[in-house]
């Protein structure tokens, strides 16, 4: 038995289910389900995503049968908090590769749904699961040392973030830039935050909305070229959402 | 397919696209029409054809339909009720109107909120049934998409949708099926039944 969840699913001929789960200990599987589509088949609500399962797989091939599934735990998600649980599942169906097994992003993912079902507040829960994913997927980076000489990050130099590897001093030929130099001759789109910023950040203090902000801006900038030109729809829902409001 | 002549094959091929057929149903179907039903086999083709050239999209509520506008949205007496019925699809149109529970009109998104699948809110109708909101005369939209993820999802966000005119927005409760048993309902429903329960 293993534990799952599922992030997507599809109609599979007459009665079935292609699922895209998110198990622990093989990570992201391809299973099929023959007959949950059927009329009186019990695992209609199983396989919704958002419920923790106890499944077993069997088959030797790319995609799998499921052969058990057994409901353990639903989260159940209103309103933007359903948009949030779907910007999780499609950050990891765009970044998770099939059958890569990447331990504790499971847990991470669970305690995640479970935080969302919980609390009414979204934002930190994401940032924090962005900012684990992105460990998992080893491309975390050091909130104390920039990335080029590996130096101390000093609290009035000016920084930009450079994703993949970390924060680098910003400069403008080749002199450092400090705090209130207004970077003009720097591309002005560019996102600088200072060495002093950059410490509270590594303190994740994501309860202050201040910080909170900037980290959103971080994990954008770490983002943009894992996700590339192609939008996140969920997050267009979020936006709409917000709008909405 | 070399046993076929060409034009059955091509009958099978097409019957093949129905739901529930496969190429053994297909040819059954093939060979009753061409040996035994020719009369019916002729009345079926024509029958699709003129189907196929007088069917469109209802301009008010998207359902499939004759004309310009269907029957239920041409109903005045519908239409004073004030309240719209947001299904998934038109079959969805058939299976509330068979409760003979509802009297108001309705609205057929074709689809539903599909993040993951690529579907946003344009795909599903959504600024048609933004302008009808604008419009005014509804008080009441009674959210009947599926409880599954997208369902919920495309509830949700037409919930938001009516707030900001400020109409009501009801969604319909799930729970235990009548003449169904709590030992076998799952837990997923039983938790909406027990949230959603009424005072008798």
């Amino acid at each position: 038995m293993t534990r799952a969840v599922v992030l997507h699913r599809w109609p599979w001929q007459e009665h079935g289910l292609l699922l895209d789960l998110f198990t622990e200990g093989f990570g992201r599987v391809r299973a099929i389900s023959k007959y949950a589509r059927s009329r009186r088949s019990s695992l209609r609500a199983t396989l919704e995503p958002f419920t923790l399962i106890d499944i077993e797989l069997k088959g030797r091939g790319e995609v799998k049968n499921l052969a058990r599934a057994d409901s353990v735990q639903n989260f159940p998600l209103r309103s933007v908090h359903l948009y949030s649980g779907l910007y999780l599942n499609e950050l990891l169906q765009r970044l998770l590769p099939e059958h890569t097994d990447l331990p504790g992003l499971f847990i991470d993912y669970v305690k995640s749904l479970e935080l969302l079902s919980e609390t009414q507040v979204i934002e930190p829960v994401l940032r924090q699961f962005e900012y684990r994913l992105l460990c998992h997927l080893d491309l975390d980076f050091s909130f104390t040392h920039d990335a080029n000489d590996g130096n101390a990050i000093e609290p009035g130099i000016l920084y930009r973030f450079v994703a993949g590897s970390g924060f680098v001093p910003a400069q403008i030929e080749n002199e450092a830039l400090y705090i209130g130099e207004a970077p003009a001759e720097t591309a002005s789109s560019e996102w600088l935050i200072s060495g002093a910023e950059i410490s509270v950040l590594g303190q994740f203090q994501l309860a202050n909305p201040q910080v909170l902000k900037q980290f959103k801006q971080l994990m954008r900038n770490a983002y943009a070229p894992l996700l590339g030109s192609k939008p996140l729809r969920s997050r267009e829902l979020l936006l709409a959402a917000v709008q909405n409001k | 397919m070399k046993a076929f002549s060409p034009a059955i094959a091509a009958l099978i091929e097409s019957l093949r696209i129905l739901p529930g057929v496969g190429q053994k149903t297909a040819q059954r179907m093939a060979f009753q029409l061409l040996e035994r039903h020719r009369d019916g086999a002729g009345k079926l083709a024509s029958a699709l054809n003129h189907a196929l050239e007088v069917v469109g999209r209802c301009q008010r509520c998207r359902t499939l339909t004759e004309g310009d506008t269907c029957s239920i949205c041409d109903n005045q007496a519908r239409a004073a009720e004030g309240t719209v019925c947001i299904v998934e699809s038109p079959a969805d149109v058939l299976a509330v109107e068979q409760t003979s529970q509802y009297k108001g009109q309705y609205f057929v998104l074709m689809g539903r909120l599909s993040p993951l699948d690529g579907i946003g809110p344009a795909d599903i109708g959504l600024d048609l049934l933004e302008k009808r909101f604008q419009d005014g005369g509804i008080n009441e939209v009674i959210l009947a998409t599926n409880p599954t993820m997208e369902g919920d999802t495309t509830a949700h966000f037409i919930a938001d949708l009516a707030a900001r005119y400020n109409i009501n927005a009801t969604r319909i409760a799930h729970g235990v099926p009548v003449g169904g048993e709590l030992e076998y309902v799952d837990h997923t429903t039983l938790g909406h039944a027990f949230s959603g329960r009424k005072s008798l």
